[in-house]
Parts: C-alpha cells; structure tokens; sequence
C-alpha cells in the first residue's frame, strides 16, 4: 500500500470539486445574487488551493494504483468531498453549523436528498444549484468521472472504478478500455439529463427549476428547489415526465450503451431490467388499489402511487403526496423497495435487483441441495453464468448491509428516537432514497436529529453509495497491516 | 491404396489395423516412440517416428504418392496442419480427426471441402449423434443411418409378445418404406418371405425410412414404446456433453452423472437445463437416490470401460428399461453382450466406418455390419456400365442369401417391386449374409472392359 498515491489523487480530486464551485458562482452572479456568488468564488479557491497543495505531495513510486490505495481513495474522496462540499453552505449562511452543512452536502454527493433545510425556498439560487450539482456529479459517480478526466491512471484506474459501487461495468461482450467505459457512461449521462431538462421545461416548469430538476432526478438524488418537492408544481405532465426518467436512471446503464451501438435484442433482453419493471409495476399496483379510497378514483390513485414507489424504488427520493399517512401494508412495502432498488450499474441506491436475483437463485439452489447434496448448478441471471464468487460475495455484501442497517438502527434509537423513525432514517440514507417514514417521512426533514444522529447518518449514506464493502474493508485490522 | 496415418492412439490403431487387413499399403507416423513399437507388433506397415505435422516427416512419408492421408492424432489443430501439408504436397485425400467441439460451435463447423480438407472427423459428435439416435430410438438394439440419413438400419430383439408377433408378414400392416430383411432365429439367420412369422426371441433386422422405425418398434417391442423424456448420462466428457446438448435440445430431461467436481461446474454453465450431479456414476445409492430407476433410458459414456459396464450393469439391476453402454476397446463388445448389456456403441468402430466408408471404391457406398457380422446390410450405387443398370428388379438375379430392402431413386425411398426399373444413380439397399457378400458386390461392379 502507498497512501501517499491515495493522498495525491484526492488532491487532485478536491481540485477538481474545487472547481465544479465555479458553476454555481456563475449562476449567482446570473441571479444577481453578489454575495452568493462571491461565497462560492472564495470556497472555490480554499478547495483548489488545498487540492493543490495535496496533490503536490512527493512520491518517489511511479503512479501505480494498488487495490488498497484505490479503496483508500475512494472512500476518503467521498469524505473529503462531503466537506469541501459543505462550505458554501457555512459561508452563505444558509447553514449555521459543520454538522448540518456536511449532512447536506454528503446527501448531495451521495445523492441521497434527505435535508436539514426547513424552508428550502428562502436558500439562495447558486445554493440550490451546488446542491443539484452535487447530485448530479455524485449520481454517476465522482470517481467514475475522475477516471474519466485523467485517464492516465490506466490499470489503476480499474480498480478506482470497481471500488466505486460494483456493477457499473460493461460486462457483454468485447469490453470497451477503463477510461472509454467511464466517457461512454458519462456521455450517456448527460445526454439523458439534457432531454430529461427539455421535457420538463417543455411542461412548463422554468428552465432554472428544470435544469436542477433534471439533475436530480437523473442521478436518482431527490434535491429540489421547492419545499413540497415536485408536489408543489401539481402538474401531470411534470409528474410523467419526471417518473420516466426515474424509470431511466434506475436502469444499467451499459444498456445504454448496448442500445446506442445498435444491439437493441441484446439490450433488451436482459433479465434484470424485466424483472426490475415487473417490480415497479407489481408494487404500483399494490399501492394504487391500497390508496383508491383515499384519492377517491383509479387515475389519481395510480398517478400519486406510480410517483411515489418509482420514486422510492429508484432512491430518488421526490414525493407528490404524503405516503406517511397511506395504509401500513403500502407504507411498509415501501420501506422494502428502499432495500431492493434499482439495477446494478444505474444511479441508484439499495442492494440492487441483480443481487436481489441472484440470492433468490443462489437460494433455491440450496434448498434443492439439501435433499439432494450431489446436484452441482449453475447460477444463471437470464442465459448469463454467475460466477460462484460473485455468489459469495453478493451475500456477504447482503449480511454487512443488514449487518450496519441493525447496528446503525440500533444507535439511532439509542438517541431516544422512535424505532420506526429511527430504522427508515437509517434505510432511507443507507439506500440513498431520503424520505423514510414518521418524523422523516416525506414532508418532514432530518433537521430535528441530534448532531451524532446526523454523523452517523452520514457514514451511512458513504457507505451506501460505496455498497458497503469498500468502506467496510478499510475497517478490518488486515487492510491496514504491511 | 497407398494410405498414411498419422497419430497410432486407439482410433489410430484400429483404423491403421482395419486398413491394413483389408490389404492398403500403409504408412504409420507417430511422435511417441511406444506407439510405434506397439504398431510394428500388430501391424505390417512403415513406420515413422516424427511429428506429423512437420513437412520433413510427411515428404520422407511419401505423402505426395498416397491416396488418402488421414491425421487421427489426439490434436484437432496438429491434424489440420498435417492434412493441409499433406494436401499441399499432393496428397490424393486428406481426412482431419479434430475432436475439439469449439470448432463446431457455429453452424457450419468444418465442413467437408474447408480448406481443401476431404472429410473432417469429431469422434466426440459422431459417437453423440449415434447414441441419439439410440437414445431416440425405442427398442432397437442398433440404429445406423445410410444414404445420407435417407434410410436407417434397425436391429430389434423381440423379447415380448407384441401386436406383430406370430403373424405372417404379408398380413403385418408395415409402413411404406420399411422393409424387414432378415429374422435371426437361433443362430441361424432367415430371409423372411411374406407367409413368415416373426417369433419371440427372434432378432430382426429392418431397412427403411426413419420415420417409419417407430412404427415398427410399435410392433414388436410396445412395452418400451414411450418417448423419452427422461435420459441418465454417467460421464459429462465431451461425448456426453454432447449427448446431453442435442437431447436438451429436442426437449428432453437429462440428468448427468460426473466425478470431477471442476468439470460438474464448467457442464452446469454449460448446459443451461441438464441436472448435474456430482458424484460415481457406480455408487448403487446415488443411482438410487437420484431416481435412475426410472430412467427411461440410462447412457454409461464415461471414458472407462470398466465405468462404463459397472454402470449400466447396477442401472438395469436397478430397473431401468434401456441401457446404452459406451465400450472403447472394442474386445470388450461381446462380454457386454454376454452380461446383457445389448446395446453398445464402440467409439473406435464407428469412426472407422466413417473413415473406410472414404476409401469405397465403385458401386459400393457405404455397409453396416448386423447380426453380430453374420451379415450386413449394404448401400450401392448403380452404374451406368453395370449389368443391372437399365434392368428391372425382378430381371436382376440376387444371389440367394441376400435380399433387396429399399430403393432410393431421385432423393425418394421406395419399397422395391419386381416391376421396378433400377437406373443408373439410383441406390439400392441390400442385406445379405456375409458368405455371400462378394458375390452381391461383384454383381454391380463395372465390366473390366470398355465403360
């Protein structure tokens, strides 16, 4: 291990954030918002500058990446982000302390959309902006586009890019190099947020509103300019729109890129985006019949119920309608999808339908064993072999995420919370969706946590957004020995 | 004939021993210098110590006289190179053994004429599609197709009184196309005429379309006639995988049996639906306890002869109706026989068929030998020069011992009748005993003189 190579790259990777800033300085100025956009100038240059001097450190190796300064790197590029993330918001005034500007700017990052913000229409524009963009840099992933920026990291890059949240590979057939996979996603990416902007200002939303909401709602985030979320709009054709591209982003982006080379029966023949939509629309139902009453016709019913588990199901985390007051079973299979979540390699949280497929497999296979000890099968997802690795790590990865949801449930309650508060808190950042259920529920916000709730809460979006085993590894004794 | 062989592994030898007995001059090359010794004892041939893709060995071969140069080594790519050097040299036939299944994938595969290539040969396929056939059939104790699949030969044990036994023939209602050619009774072998009747215990012999087959299984052995839906196959080598590939593929259930746990996993990622067990395919309580006993039919095709017999054995012991043993040595055959294990596939014989079935000279296209070599069953195309081109089938005087099953004029098989006009082109299919057999082929040869 060579942490000095770890702590060279976040230089750079500060630097960088650093200059993202610059973004949303020009916005203010827009605006006509002075202040603002001098705050954003001013935390700009702190962050380029200690980037810089970061990044300016010795090393006498040559810029070799090993697996363990990858993970080193990731995880500490997330943490570093959340904090250089957070200073416009002290410097603005829009927060008063670290605790709550860090909270904001790691559910940012990680696009996870819980917030402290009480009234989030008195924030300043170019705030609003940063916290879009954080999302939107974060959605398809900071070191993803890291890679992206400096493909001279070659091997190295590979293993930045898989500690990142697993999945977000090209898997079929001839795979594109490391830095070409990392553009190829991150074109794609904007592509989609540019149509997703147009549509919505198409609809009549401001082109403001519009360009923060695309970014939010493509990196699955759940930010918004407006206190009642999307709901404050009330407009169907707002509401379509942004579930579409919900339903976008929660999708494997490398079918994306199987489509956008003309492999069209290939892209679309792949098992776990079926098995994804037919989750969406079985638990749509489900929620629509259960709330019929309550909207009191089939049409509205199935437009707020459609939003809302789409919404949850893909960790963006918008709301149209309060479902803390819908009947326990919807509210509960809710929290459920928080855990199930999108496909693997899309921006969204949770374990992911393809490990979710996988386990069930995985898991008939061993009931079918345990009768008959001699049977020897394959795990297939769709026609694809799932190698026996792969098994055993998708259910190691499975027991740590129960493993932290309990332990992490378990402190939250310590604090004197409610335990159903306190486990959807804890499922809700963990998953990256933002809104769990009673004092988070979805027109509420998490300003009203004691300062440790919002730590933890916010090691616990990180680790999310890394899938758990990244973060996890830096704490066994072994990672850190010679 | 001046023939080379390169490669004196099991398939090498037979084929080289085959040869050698049918009076071919023979030239052997191998690189391991045991082979050779072991060759120079059974066989009277030159031998060549080298390998036999090296253009070096192949000149000092003669290759560039030889008639047909056959690459049989264990190496699919060594015996491509070597045919090509062969054919490049001049060479009048090559023949390549490449039993690499990789090479076969897509549709075409090697095909005939690939590179210049007379015949590729992929022993592991040819033992597979032979044993589907077995696996498809019912109760026959042999299925071997002629004619280009047109017609198959059918050897059937009557062990039970079916709707067809003790009736005389004429009055069976057999389907068009099939045609029974002889009756083995009790060592003693009858060419059957339409007043006889078929006995318990009798083996029969039919030639025919192969859809007509199961109509006569439906005769004579209706206890077994079901279709199967559920194979056993102990041994997941390459012969079996194939097996299991084109039975899955026709929709049925396969259950394999392996020892080697790496190779259980690679034909459980493989073969998408096949059950894999890992385990012996001679452990009696996993045979048991994996349902073997009702098997339709149960393939012992492991590598392994012994394996291979000890399985099938506890199999039948177990119950199961059908059971289709893979022998490689090809002594072995009549022990089997004699344990009641009746129908038996010789990797070894099968490719050699393949292979001498290129070195037919003439009229005569292809045999098959039946009835335990008291007779076979022969494909001949008629000539224009030959005496029964132009001739109708009752003028033509079949020696007595043989008998005319099918006729196979312009792509279609017909029943012959004395009436019949036999063309040149036209191929017949004929059974006859073995002691008569030259005379039957001498009877289409051309006249030595003029054409």
């Amino acid at each position: 291990m060579n942490p000095r190579i770890a702590i060279r790259l976040l230089g750079r990777l500060v630097l960088f954030i650093g200059l993202a800033m610059l973004g949303p300085a020009g916005v203010s100025l827009g605006y006509g918002e002075r202040e603002t956009a001098l705050v954003f100038v001013v935390s700009a240059l702190v962050t380029s500058l200690f980037g810089f001097i970061l990044s300016r450190i010795h090393t006498e190796d040559s810029d070799t990446v090993h697996r363990r300064d990858a993970f080193l790197f990731v995880t500490g590029g997330w943490i570093l982000a959340g904090a250089f993330g957070a200073l416009p918001f002290l410097l603005d005034g829009t927060v008063s302390n670290f605790t709550d500007a860090y909270f904001e700017a790691v559910s940012g990052f990680t696009t996870t959309g819980s917030t402290i913000l009480t009234d989030i229409e008195a924030t300043s524009q170019g705030c609003l902006m940063w916290r879009s963009l954080m999302h939107w840099l974060g959605g398809m992933g900071i070191v993803v586009l890291f890679v992206a920026i400096f493909p001279q990291l070659g091997v190295g890059g590979k293993f930045l890019f898989q500690s990142e949240g697993s999945g977000n590979t090209i898997t079929e057939g001839l795979k594109p190099r490391i830095k070409e996979t990392s553009a190829i996603l991150w074109r794609i990416y904007v592509g989609l947020t540019a149509v997703n902007a147009l549509a919505l200002y198409l609809c009549g939303m401001n082109l403001f509103d519009a360009v923060n909401h695309a970014m939010s709602t493509m990196a699955s985030g759940g930010f918004s300019t407006k206190n009642a979320s999307i709901g404050a709009y009330d407009n169907v054709g707002i509401d379509a729109v942004t579930t579409v591209f919900m339903v976008l982003a929660g999708i494997n982006f490398s079918l994306y890129f199987l489509i956008s080379r003309g492999r069209w029966r290939r892209a679309f023949s792949n098992r776990e985006l079926w098995t994804y939509l037919a989750v969406a629309v079985l638990a749509t139902l489900f929620v629509t019949i259960s709330i019929i009453n309550k909207h009191g016709g089939l049409f509205t019913a199935f437009r707020y119920a459609v939003f809302q588990t789409v919404s949850i199901i893909t960790g963006t985390g918008f709301g149209t309608d309060n479902f803390d007051v819908y009947p326990p079973a919807s509210q509960l299979l809710l929290v459920i999808l928080m855990f199930v979540g999108g496909c693997a390699g899309s921006t969204t949280g949770g374990i992911k339908i393809y490990r979710m497929i996988v386990m069930v497999k995985a898991c008939n296979r061993e009931l079918i064993r345990a009768f008959r000890p001699q049977l020897v099968q394959a795990v297939r997802v769709g026609r694809a072999v799932v190698p026996e690795e792969t098994v055993r790590a998708i259910f190691a990865c499975f027991a740590l995420f129960m493993a932290i949801f309990l332990l992490m449930s378990l402190c939250i309650a310590a604090m004197g919370i409610d335990i159903v508060t306190a486990t959807t808190s804890v499922a809700a950042t963990l998953s990256n969706i933002g809104p769990g259920l009673a004092r988070v529920g979805s027109v509420e916000n998490y300003a009203f946590l004691p300062a440790a709730g919002k730590w933890l809460l916010s090691v616990c979006m990180i680790m999310g957004r890394l899938e758990v085993v990244t973060v996890a590894a830096l704490l066994t004794p072994t990672f850190w020995r010679r | 004939m001046n023939v080379v062989i390169a490669g004196l592994g099991d398939i090498g030898l037979h084929v080289a021993s085959q040869l050698a007995a049918d009076g071919h001059q023979l030239t052997v090359i191998d690189n391991d210098p045991g082979a050779i010794a072991r060759a120079e004892e059974s066989l009277d041939a030159l031998t060549l110590l080298g390998p036999a893709d090296a253009p070096a060995v192949l000149k000092e071969a003669q290759v560039e006289s030889a008639d047909l140069f056959a690459g049989l080594t264990g190496m699919g790519p060594v015996n491509l190179i070597a045919g090509l050097r062969a054919k490049e040299l001049g060479a009048g036939r090559t023949i390549a053994r490449v039993r690499e299944r990789h090479y076969f994938d897509d549709q075409r595969g090697l095909y005939p004429g690939y590179m210049g290539l007379d015949l590729v040969v992929n022993d592991q396929l040819i033992v597979a599609s032979e044993l589907r056939r077995l696996v498809r059939a019912h109760g026959a104790t042999s299925v071997n197709s002629l004619a280009h699949q047109f017609v198959e030969v059918v050897q059937l044990q009557v062990d039970e009184d079916g709707p067809g036994v003790n009736k005389p023939i004429g009055e069976l209602s057999l389907p068009d196309g099939l045609q029974i050619a002889a009756i083995q009774r009790r060592e003693t072998v009858l060419l059957p005429h339409s007043a006889d009747m078929i006995q318990v215990g009798d083996e029969v012999v039919a030639a025919g379309r192969p859809a007509s087959i199961q109509a006569l299984e439906r005769l004579f052995a209706p206890s077994q006639h079901r279709d199967s839906q559920r194979t056993y196959i102990v041994g997941g080598g390459g012969v079996g995988q194939a097996l299991a590939k084109a039975l899955l593929a026709h929709g049925s259930q396969v259950v394999i049996i392996e020892r080697d746990a790496e190779r259980c996993e690679v034909l459980s990622q493989q073969l998408e639906r096949a059950q894999v067990l890992h385990g012996d395919g001679t452990d009696v309580h996993l045979l048991e306890e994996c349902g073997a006993a009702s098997a339709d039919v149960f393939c012992a095709v492991s590598g392994l002869d012994e394996v291979n017999l000890m399985a099938g054995l506890l199999a039948r012991d177990l119950g199961a109706p059908r059971c289709i043993t893979l022998v490689h040595k090809p002594d072995y055959v009549h022990v089997c026989r004699r344990l009641g294990l009746e129908i038996n596939v010789s990797p070894r014989r099968l490719v050699s068929r393949e292979l001498t079935k290129r070195l037919q000279e003439g009229a005569l296209l292809d045999a098959v030998d039946v009835l335990d070599g008291k007779g076979a069953v022969l494909e001949l195309q008629v000539a224009e020069s030959s005496k029964v081109a132009g001739r109708s089938v009752g003028d033509i005087a079949i020696p007595r011992g043989a008998t005319l099953c099918a006729l196979l004029s312009s792509g279609r098989v017909v029943n012959p009748t004395d009436d019949m006009m036999v063309n040149p082109g036209d191929r017949l299919i004929l059974f006859t005993q073995t002691d008569v057999r030259q005379s039957v082929e001498r009877l289409f040869k051309r006249p030595l003189l003029g054409r």
